[in-house]
C-alpha cells in the first residue's frame, strides 16, 4: 500500500504491518460494523447483563458478540432483523462465558452497581438497586431457555416471530417456553415476597 | 402483549418489578466508546479474522492496538503520516498517530517518537512506543500505541496491554454496608476509567461521607489523588496524596500513590 489513508470520518482505519513483508495492510472496521454497534449496543449490553453477565465481565462478552459480528457480517445478508441476530449470537457468547468461567473455578461476582442517574438522591439509588438485585435474583432461578424467552418479551418485549427467530425455535415453542417461564418467575417471586415477610 | 393473548397475565408484583427495572441495565456513553475502542483495536489486532477465545477479551493480545486521542471519541480516527519507501527489503512505513485533536492527557501517555533514519535508503523511521496499561485500576484512560514494525528493527515485538476480566474474589457474601462502599469505590473507578474524573470525584467525596472509617478508605484515598491529578487540581492532588503518605506509611498503596500525579 502506498500513498496515505486519511481518517475517514467514522470510518475506523488502521494501517498494520504485515509481518515480514515490509508491507501494510488497511483494515477497516466497514461501516455496517459501527452501523450496527452504534445502534445495537444498548440492546446487547442490556440483554448480557439481563442474562446474568457480571458487571465485571459484561464488557468482554458484549466486545466478543461484536467481533462475531464482524467475522459473519456476510452470513448476515438477507435477514430480517439484527436484533434477533445479535441475541442469538449473545446466547452463545453467553454460555462459552460460563463454560469459561466454571473452568476457571468461578468467579463470584461483586455486588451490584449503577451508574448514577442524574438527579437519583441516595435513597433512590439504594431503592433502585435493591429491586435490581431482586430482579437478577429471581432471573436467577430461571433456567437459561426460560430466562432467555422471559427477558425477550417482558423486558425486551419482542414480538414472537422475532423471539422465535433470536431463539432459534417453532412459535409454538416461543409460547410454550414462555408460559413456563412466566409459571417459574412467578413461583420465585412468591417465595422471596414470603421471605421478606417473615423477616 | 399482543402475540399472546391466551397466556396467563403476569401479576401486579411481577409486573411491577420488570417496570422498576426495565431501565436500570442501560450502559452509559462511556461504557459504549470504551467497549467500540476495544473491539476496534481488536480488529486492527487481526482478531477479527481469526477464532478468538470467547469472553476473555484476549482479542486485544493479538498485537497492535490503537491509540486513541482525547478520552473519548466515536470512531476512531487514525490520520497516518506516509513515509517513504525504502528501496532495501521494501520498507514501507507508516505511522500512526493521534489526529488532530487536542493532544490531552491520554496523548502524554504516548512515548514520544523517535525518528531515526535508517541506513540505506534516508528513509525516516518513526517509532511509537507504546504505553500498555491494565485497564481496570484507577489510572487514567488507557492509551496503547501502536507499534510498526520495520526491517530496521525486527526486534521491537508488537506488545499490547492483555486485557483481564477483574477477579472478583469475594467468597462469602459480604453486609450490605460493605457491598455500597464497593459499589461507590467501583463508580468511581470506572468514571476514571471513562474519563470523567470530576465525577470520580463526586463519587468519591459521597463515598467520604458514608463510610468516613470504611474498609475501602486507603483505596478510595488513593482513587481521589489520581482523579484529582486527572482533572487538573494538582495541587489538591498532591496535598491528598501526601497526607496519605503521612498517615499510612505502611500501606500497600504508597508506592501508587506517591507515583500518581507527579
Amino acid at each position: 500500500m502506498s500513498g496515505h489513508e486519511e481518517a475517514m470520518g467514522a470510518a475506523a482505519v488502521a494501517c498494520l504491518p504485515e509481518s515480514g513483508s515490509g508491507t501494510h495492510r488497511v483494515v477497516r472496521a466497514a461501516p455496517r460494523l459501527e452501523e450496527i454497534y452504534d445502534a445495537q449496543f444498548d440492546f446487547v449490553w442490556r440483554s448480557a447483563r439481563r442474562m446474568g453477565v457480571a458487571e465485571s465481565s459484561v464488557d468482554d462478552v458484549v466486545q466478543e458478540v461484536f467481533l462475531v459480528v464482524h467475522r459473519r457480517i456476510d452470513d448476515f445478508e438477507g435477514r430480517s432483523s439484527v436484533k434477533t441476530w445479535l441475541f442469538a449470537i449473545l446466547l452463545r457468547v453467553v454460555a462459552d462465558h460460563r463454560r469459561t468461567l466454571r473452568r476457571k473455578g468461578g468467579l463470584s461476582e461483586l455486588p451490584e452497581s449503577l451508574a448514577a442517574e442524574h438527579g437519583d438522591d441516595p435513597e433512590e439509588q439504594a431503592q433502585k438497586r435493591q429491586r435490581l438485585e431482586v430482579l437478577h435474583e429471581l432471573l436467577g432461578q430461571l433456567d437459561d431457555e426460560k430466562r432467555a424467552v422471559f427477558v425477550l418479551a417482558e423486558l425486551e418485549q419482542l414480538t414472537a416471530p422475532e423471539m422465535a427467530e433470536a431463539l432459534g425455535v417453532k412459535m409454538n415453542t416461543v409460547y410454550s417456553r414462555l408460559r413456563a417461564a412466566r409459571k417459574s418467575f412467578e413461583a420465585a417471586l412468591g417465595r422471596h415476597r414470603a421471605r421478606e415477610e417473615r423477616r | 402483549m399482543k402475540d399472546f393473548d391466551d397466556l396467563q397475565e403476569l401479576s401486579a408484583a411481577a409486573r411491577t418489578l420488570l417496570d422498576e427495572t426495565r431501565s436500570l441495565h442501560d450502559p452509559s456513553p462511556g461504557d459504549r466508546d470504551r467497549v467500540k475502542r476495544a473491539m476496534l483495536g481488536a480488529i486492527a489486532g487481526g482478531a477479527g479474522l481469526a477464532a478468538t477465545t470467547a469472553a476473555t477479551g484476549t482479542a486485544a493480545a493479538a498485537g497492535t492496538t490503537i491509540a486513541t486521542a482525547g478520552g473519548i471519541s466515536l470512531g476512531l480516527k487514525i490520520a497516518a503520516a506516509v513515509l517513504l519507501a525504502g528501496a532495501v527489503g521494501g520498507t514501507t512505513l507508516l505511522v500512526a498517530n493521534p489526529s488532530d485533536e487536542p493532544a490531552t492527557r491520554a496523548a502524554t501517555h504516548v512515548a514520544a517518537a523517535r525518528a531515526t533514519p535508517t541506513g540505506s535508503t534516508g528513509a525516516m523511521v518513526v517509532e511509537v512506543a507504546p504505553e500498555p496499561e491494565p485497564r481496570r485500576e484507577s489510572e487514567p484512560a488507557p492509551v496503547v500505541a501502536p507499534q510498526v514494525e520495520t526491517a530496521a528493527t525486527t526486534s521491537r515485538r508488537p506488545r499490547a496491554a492483555p486485557r483481564e476480566p477483574t477477579p472478583s474474589v469475594e467468597p462469602t457474601a459480604p453486609p450490605s454496608s460493605l457491598a455500597e462502599e464497593l459499589a461507590l469505590l467501583r463508580r468511581a473507578q470506572r468514571a476514571i476509567a471513562a474519563g470523567d474524573p470530576s465525577m470520580a470525584v463526586r463519587h468519591l467525596d459521597e463515598l467520604a461521607e458514608r463510610f468516613p472509617d470504611g474498609v475501602m478508605v486507603e483505596e478510595r484515598e488513593a482513587a481521589r489523588v489520581v482523579a484529582l491529578c486527572e482533572s487538573g487540581r494538582r495541587e489538591d492532588a498532591r496535598a491528598t496524596a501526601q497526607r496519605f503518605l503521612r498517615e499510612r506509611p505502611a500501606s500497600p498503596l504508597r508506592a501508587r500513590v506517591s507515583g500518581a500525579c507527579p
